[in-house]
């Protein structure tokens, strides 16, 4: 079962008078641990593509889902605590908040996901270790140079264990040099961790570090090229590197039924394919009750702020309880 | 919640120059409410206590029928009981008796029309204010018979001068007019021109003498120790006078134009204190708004990553609380040290306390500021900055993560 499953998805854009096609009928399986590059020139729908997957766009058309998780079908809140529990960014520059420090950055989405100070801190530091950045992890984004602050926006998007890393053109504004750092680290990351990665370049050296290279050309899927097998690390590996290794599928929503429109414009366009049932194969996620842990309250991330999420939320707040 | 404290805490700083100029409209608006606070405040205090003294006490005994008809027909033979549970009265500062008449006063040159007052020197330096506002000569002593005391106003309208001759004219009960010369021996000041053109005070004795009137008085007056025992002291001497011919007045019957303007004078200050709120919002509004422009893209990656609208609320929202804390402080701290400088050395209005002395005010006013006047204050400028940073909290919240990032790149 593909992590990632993309199909006939269109994208439109209106951009004045005219109707920009920005994904025409794109269809993509990317499975667990895949170090997957969307490649393709400018325009050619690299960006858009990623939005959609990581939730932060809408489709027009088709369906997206990541894991189990309707991704095309939620809405607004729900998508927001995906991104925040099952999904790292990366994007190309200006990742980072400005005031706060690179260790501060990092434990910014623990923190969203209400892990306490004390674990999140600890983590932060290790995984900023892990990036080689351990000096530099009270310097705020403005005192460490590109490549620096996209290795902090890296340890913050892998910090929180999601599913998946979308890194959009993550290269893009350094030199090749400190690119080929960066793409070093990622691939170390996915290896190590099991992590998917999803990127987009233009850059061919960057190609080079990818296990498989999906090229689009005017919104389409143009050429798929695999030449690695996906990473796959064990859960016991994992755990000894302090960042847990999904080897489950991500739980299902159960009822995606509940699809009005969403305001901020992050709700899908029409469906094309009715929500699954749970697998039957998924193992159940650890549940704060198994677990003995409570979760913590998250300052102003209120049940009314995110209404509509109407799957099996103990399921998708898998990912919140800590190690 | 703690970083999302700090992060508002520190995008407060982020710009220091317009957040240091923000902070300045802030608190200058603050201190200006308080100013304006403490002198509606000091104005109206002046004026109540300038209306108690030109009726010269909280509470006045008259025989049945002199208000309407202030005659000295109209007199109080000595009221023994009365006087002698206002000697026992914890809440009585002091009384007085006194013949107050409407006269006229005249030297070769001018007249005016005054009103004469009777005192007896020793009670009536217990309440009065005019022993200490003498500004020449001194004030009328037990035995020194003759002797008249002038408001320099009065003085310089009659173009008369110390040791100098006056007549003093009034009609008697037996409707005859009576009248008698007497020595300017003291000139008082008390700042309120009403009083000083218009009052004369000479001893009761010679007013007695002057009208026939015998031991008889126009009025007992009452000073208190506080304003507010006003009622409870009327009611005790009510219920002592019983259906006697004494009619027993408090200040707001006697004054009934001052006790309504101190009633609305917080009311007034409404209208004037909203004006200064929704300026002040409007500057953090627009503050708030060019600095949530500025961060479109930080927030668009911190809602791509995960975090909720109302947390993005939260944060503005704080960043706002957060300004208005620091400039709601230094305000407080900057009004009360203006109020306190203020109501040492008072604020001297000139020509215009001239103009406005129909209405008691004097030519220096002392502001003053109570507590929770500084509170409520504070409070409502805090839910006003509170306020106005809605609709740049929404507006961030409101980002779309896709289009925030897209515009910067």
């Amino acid at each position: 079962m593909p992590l990632i499953e993309v199909r006939g998805v269109t994208k439109d854009y209106q951009d004045g008078s005219t109707v920009v096609h920005a994904l025409r009928g794109v269809d993509l399986d990317i499975v667990k641990g895949e170090f997957t590059a969307i490649a393709g020139p400018s325009g050619s729908g690299k960006t858009t593509l990623l939005n959609v997957i990581g939730g932060l766009d809408a489709v027009t058309q088709g369906t997206v889902r990541v894991g189990a998780l309707p991704v095309s079908d939620m809405r607004s809140g729900a998508l927001t605590r995906m991104r925040r529990e099952n999904i790292g960014f990366v994007f190309q520059a200006y990742n980072l908040i400005p005031v706060l420090t690179a260790v501060e950055n990092v434990e910014f989405v623990m923190m969203l996901q209400g892990i306490p100070a004390w674990d999140r801190r600890q983590r932060a530091e290790e995984i900023l270790g892990r990036v080689g950045l351990a000096e530099e992890k009270y310097r705020r984004p403005a005192a460490l140079s590109g490549g620096q602050q996209q290795r902090v926006a890296v340890a913050r998007a892998m910090v929180s264990r999601p599913s998946v890393v979308l890194a959009d053109e993550p290269t893009a504004n350094l030199d090749s040099d400190t690119g080929a750092r960066l793409l070093d680290l990622m691939k170390s990351l996915n290896a190590e961790e099991g992590v998917t990665f999803v990127f987009s370049t233009h850059d061919p050296m960057v190609m080079e570090y990818a296990g498989r290279v999906v090229r689009l050309h005017d919104g389409r899927v143009c050429a798929d090229e695999v030449k690695a097998a996906p990473a796959v690390v064990s859960q016991a590996g994992a755990q000894e590197s302090g960042v847990t290794a999904v080897e489950e599928p991500l739980p299902v929503e159960e009822d995606a039924g509940d699809r009005a429109p969403d305001p901020e414009g992050e709700a899908p366009g029409p469906a094309t394919e009715p929500p699954g049932p749970p697998s039957a194969e998924a193992p159940a996620p650890e549940t704060p009750a198994a677990s003995g842990r409570q979760p913590q309250e998250v300052w102003g991330a209120s049940p009314e702020d995110e209404p509509t999420f109407t799957g099996d939320d103990e399921a998708f707040n898998g990912s919140l309880w800590t190690q | 919640m703690k970083m999302l404290l700090r992060i508002a805490w520190l995008n407060v700083w982020r710009n220091k120059r317009r957040t240091a100029i923000l902070m300045c409209a802030l608190v200058a608006g603050l201190a200006g409410v308080l100013f304006c606070k403490g002198f509606m405040n000091g104005w109206m205090d002046d004026m109540v206590l300038n209306a108690i003294r030109g009726i010269g006490g909280h509470i006045k005994l008259h025989a049945t029928g002199y208000r309407q008809n202030p005659v000295v027909e109209r007199s109080l033979a000595p009221q023994t009981a009365l006087y002698e549970h206002l000697g026992t009265n914890a809440l009585v500062a002091a009384w007085t008796e006194r013949v107050t008449v409407q006269g006229m006063i005249s030297n070769p040159r001018h007249s005016a029309a005054v009103r004469i007052v009777g005192v007896d020197p020793v009670s009536e330096a217990d309440l009065s204010s005019i022993p200490a506002a003498m500004i020449e000569g001194e004030f009328l002593a037990e035995g020194r018979t003759g002797r008249i005391i002038l408001g320099r106003s009065l003085l310089k309208k009659l173009g008369s001068r110390l040791k100098k001759k006056v007549v003093l004219m009034s009609q008697q009960a037996s409707g005859d007019v009576g009248s008698g010369a007497f020595r300017v021996s003291g000139v008082y000041d008390t700042g309120n021109e009403e009083l000083d053109k218009h009052t004369v005070y000479v001893l009761k004795s010679d007013a007695q003498t002057m009208l026939q009137m015998g031991d008889r008085v126009t009025e007992v007056a009452v000073w208190l120790r506080d304003l507010s025992a006003c009622g409870a002291v009327c009611e005790q001497l009510r219920t002592l006078a019983g259906d006697g011919p004494v009619e027993i007045l408090s200040w707001r019957e006697l004054l009934p134009f001052v006790g309504e303007m101190l009633d609305l004078s917080g009311k007034y200050m409404v209208p004037f204190l909203g004006i200064f709120y929704i300026a002040m919002a409007f500057g953090v509004l627009n503050t708030l708004l060019i600095a949530v422009g500025e961060r479109t893209y930080e927030t668009g990656v911190m809602r791509a990553v995960g975090m909720a609208r109302m947390q993005v609320v939260g944060v503005v929202v704080a960043e706002a609380v957060s300004v208005a804390c620091v400039a709601t402080v230094i305000g407080l701290l900057v009004g009360w040290s203006l109020m306190a400088w203020l109501g040492r050395v008072g604020i001297d209005l000139g020509q215009f306390a001239e103009g406005m002395s129909f209405m008691g005010m004097s030519r220096v006013i002392y502001p003053e500021l109570h507590l929770m006047d500084s509170a409520t204050i504070a409070l409502a400028g805090v839910v006003a900055t509170v306020i106005s940073a809605v609709l740049p909290a929404i507006r961030a919240a409101r980002t779309k993560p896709v289009e925030a990032m897209r515009k910067m790149t």
